[in-house]
This record gives structure tokens, sequence and C-alpha cells, in this order.
């Protein structure tokens, strides 16, 4: 009899344990997943305040390692309209985790080529 | 006889029960852990979601901006699809006007719209764009907001102390004339203490001797106006050496106005009228362009919003129209009557409190108080930067900003 009991009770702790670990499993994969996207956003992000500010010179692509992953950006200013008018994009790519397929985010924007007044007076 | 051992059956249920535990204890920490990171990655696809409908917002102002900067000098005609007015902008002097926006060919999904807005009374030739795009399937709205420079108006000279009166022409007082014209004082009041600046300039005065320079006796001639028309002193100039004024040289106008054209405040004087500005809102309307020929009898303009009448050539066609005798206008009057002195003969005023500029000489004055005031040119004198080139249009340095104002 006991045995018949202890036999009952591991097959229920096995069972569960066993879905509980699958989802943990797939919780890291979505965490990983998730900080991957994040850190490619900041990526992204970082690149189009670049764009946007026309004062520095941003790389056209560039290779960045964060956290064992391997992004690829690229930045690209057309101009567009008698060139008043700067078309940005931005994209990041990497390769996900567990999936070894390329994910890749693009973002788009524009930027005024409007001379700026710098002189200390407004109105 | 072999002893009853109730608690057998009790040691299995509860090591089930304890296994059932420690599952049920594994699934709730898996369970809250994977809806931690569940939420953990709606909020970065959120924050996806509102970056991009932000850059979204930018592009929209930037295409707004860029269809301003294309459509000047004549930006004005931008101004004419009415829209509703930004939240917290409210009054009527606020002109809101809908712009165009190209959609961007990175953006398909994007909704991009666009208002102008500027204040028709304190600053024309500043226009904020504000901005706003959504993005469809995403729930995401943003808005940007940026200042622009806009040639409306060109910048009027500075003058250290303008005359009361100035002309283009000589002046004369008909029999029985009641006329006062008093420059700036050094106290700010009226027609009394020490005289600040000239009662009256004139650009032009008739070389009577042809010897190609005006002598005083010819400039008193010219300016005759008795001690008594002047209680607040104050001088008389005008050139030192002859000058032609035929073809009309508008040397009164631009003494003034400098390089702001006809055209600029007959716009500026429809937009306020369109905009149902008039002397009794709140600000009441500061610029009135006048065609018509009929006499002026409304009074217009405060100490705080002084007012700017223009009556055109075309109003002064045949003769320059009066001004009523009780009427009152604090701030500058403007005649236009193209060097041609008979245009404004036997003219009649009441107060103007400010600056009276006639393009010709006038003759046979009748009645009129000029008061010169400081405050009389600031109706059309803008705040423009100083050194800024005004016939560009420019953004306005830190005037970008993001979200509901």
């Amino acid at each position: 009899m006991a045995l018949i009991e202890a036999l009952i009770a591991s097959a229920v702790l096995g069972i569960g344990l066993v879905g509980a670990t699958q989802l943990t499993l797939k919780t890291l994969h979505m965490a990983s997943q998730s900080r991957q996207h994040t850190v490619a956003q900041h990526l992204a992000q970082e690149a189009m305040d670049c764009l946007h500010a026309q004062a520095l010179p941003c790389p056209g692509q560039e290779a960045i390692q964060v956290q064992g992953v391997r992004y690829t950006r690229q930045t690209r200013s057309t101009p567009r309209g008698d060139g008043l008018i700067n078309d940005l994009q931005v994209s990041v790519e990497w390769v996900a985790s567990g999936a070894g397929a390329n994910t890749r985010l693009e973002w788009h924007s524009s930027a005024s080529a409007i001379p700026l007044w710098v002189g200390v007076s407004s109105p | 006889m072999t002893p009853h051992r109730p608690f057998r059956p009790q040691h299995g249920a509860i090591t089930l029960l304890v296994a059932i535990g420690l599952v049920i204890l594994a699934s709730l920490t898996s369970f809250y852990s994977a809806r931690s990171v569940l939420m953990d990655q709606l909020a970065s696809h959120n924050h996806a979601h509102a970056s991009q409908a932000r850059l979204a917002a930018d592009a929209a102002l930037a295409s707004a901006q860029a269809w301003i900067a294309n459509s000047s000098p004549n930006a004005n005609a931008l101004l004419t699809t009415r829209t509703d007015c930004p939240a917290g902008v409210t009054g009527p002097q606020w002109q809101c006007s809908a712009m165009s926006v190209a959609p961007h060919p990175g953006l398909p999904q994007a909704q991009l719209s666009a208002t102008a807005v500027r204040d028709l009374v304190q600053s024309p030739h500043v226009w904020t764009v504000h901005a706003s795009a959504s993005i469809a399937g995403q729930n995401s709205r943003a808005q940007a907001r940026e200042s622009l420079f806009v040639p409306f108006v060109a910048p009027a000279p500075g003058l250290a102390a303008p005359a009361a009166l100035v002309l283009n022409g000589c002046i004369s007082a008909a029999t029985g004339a009641s006329l006062r014209v008093c420059p700036l004082s050094s106290k700010g009041e009226a027609c009394t203490g020490t005289a600040k600046g000239p009662a009256v300039q004139t650009h032009f005065v008739v070389d009577t001797n042809r010897n190609g320079s005006i002598s005083s006796a010819e400039k008193n001639a010219c300016l005759a106006l008795s001690p008594t028309s002047l209680p607040g002193g104050g001088s008389k100039t005008g050139p030192s050496t002859a000058m032609q004024r035929s073809p009309c040289n508008r040397a009164a106008w631009r003494s003034v106005l400098g390089d702001i054209t006809d055209e600029q405040l007959q716009a500026w004087s429809s937009a306020q009228e369109r905009n149902g500005l008039t002397a009794q809102t709140t600000p009441p309307r500061s610029i009135y362009w006048i065609d018509s020929p009929g006499d002026w009898q409304q009074s217009v303009g405060t100490a705080d919003t002084p007012a700017l009448l223009v009556f055109s050539a075309q109003a002064c066609a045949q003769r320059c129209p009066r001004i009523g005798a009780s009427v009152r206008i604090v701030g500058s009057v403007l005649l236009d009557s193209g060097c041609n002195d008979d245009k404004m003969r036997g003219w009649q005023a009441g107060t103007i409190e400010g600056q009276l500029v006639v393009e010709s000489g006038l003759p046979e004055w009748r009645s009129g108080s000029m008061i010169a005031r400081p405050e009389g040119r600031n109706a059309y004198i803008l705040n423009w930067p100083e050194g800024i080139d005004a016939t560009r249009v420019q953004r306005v340095n830190g005037s970008w900003s993001e979200g509901t104002p």
C-alpha cells in the first residue's frame, strides 16, 4: 500500500513539476525576447535622436554587442521635398535567442531641414 | 491479536497532500513569473508604439513646416482653412488653420495632421505648428509642436524719438484752424515739459530759390505752424538738401514702416477682420487697412493695444478721408496721399495719440491734435530677434515640445 501511495504522490509531483518547468522555460524565453526587444528599441531611439539632432555625424551601420547578443544598426537620412525635409530610417537587426532567426525592428520619421534661429532673443 | 493501526492510510494522504501542495506552489510561482514577464512584454510593446507615434508626429511636424517654407513669402494663403484651436488656445486673436500634411512613405498606417496657430495681434510672424499622429491598429497617439518665424510683416525701423507728425511735403494752417502738435516729452506728459523729439518732420521741402540746399527760412516757410499749435515745443525737422518727390518716393512711409509693404498690412488687416477682431473685442483689433473713401468716425486703440490705421491710395483716390472731431485714436495713422498735397487740403481730424504720417503736405489744415506717445508705433512693431534675417522661414530655437500643451 505504501509503495502505491508513494508512486501516486511521485506521479502527481512529477507531472506538476514538468508543467511548472515548461512554463518557467517559456517565461525565460519570453523574458529574453522582451529584453532583446527593449535593447533594440533603445538602440533605435538613440540612432533616431542622433539623426534628429542633425549636429553629429551618425554612423550609417554598426554592430553592437549587448549581453551576448549582436545587434546590427543601420541609419539612413533621405532628403525629400526640395530638401526642406529629411526622411529618417533606423533599423536594428539581431538573432533572437532560441529561435535562431533574424529579428528586425524598423522605425521611420522625418526631420525638418528648415534652418534654426539660434539667436539669444525669442518672441 | 494484531493491533489496529488506523494511521497507515493517513500517511499516504499526507504524502499526496504534500505533493499536491508542492505542485500548486511551483505552478503559482511559474504563473506569477510568467504574468510578470508578460506585463513587461506588453509595457515594452506599448513603449514601442508610443515611440513610433511620436516619431510619426515629428514627421507630420516636419511635413507641415516644409509646406509653410515652400509657400513663403505667400504663406498667408495657407491660413485659409479655419479649424478648431488646440486646447488652451482661446480668444479672437488666435488664428488656427489646418495644414496639409503629406503622407510619409515609411509610415503608411499613420494618420498625420497639423494645425498652424498664431497670435494675430502680438506676433503674427510666429506660427506654432501643432502636429499629431495616430497609428491605426496600435491605439497610440502623439503630439509635437514647434514655432517658426515666418516673413509675414517686415521689421519696422527703430526710431529713438519719433515725431508726432511725419510728412512728405509742407504744412499750412487754415484760417481759424484749431491745431495741436505735441512731441514726446521727457516726463511723458502730453504737451508739457521738455520736448524729447521733433514735433514735425518732413521729407520734402520746396527749394524756392532752387540752389539745391534747404535753408532754415525755407524749412520754416514749409512747416508753417504757429507756436500756439506747438504747445509742447519740439523741433521742426526736414532735409537740408533739395530732393525730388515725383514720382512719389513714399519717403514718409518708408521712414516709419521701413520695408513693410501695402500687401503685408492689407493681409494682416484682413486676417484680423476675418478672425472676428473688432475695436470691442479683448484684445481689440490693431490693424485697419481702409480702402473706403468715407470719413472715419470710430475711436480705436488703447495704450495697451495701440492701433494702426492706414488710409490706402484707394481711399485717398479723390481726397483722403477725414477723421471725426470727437474721434480718439491711440496708435498711428497713415494717409497714402501719394505726394499729392491737394488730397489733404483742408484736412480735419480728432485726437491722435501716437503718430500721424502723411505721404504729402498738409495744406490748409483745419483741425486736429497730434500727441506723440512712446507706444504709438507698437501696433506694427513686431518682436523680431535682433540680427535675424526676417525674409526667411526659420524655426524658433527651443520651441519644440511634445505631448498636450
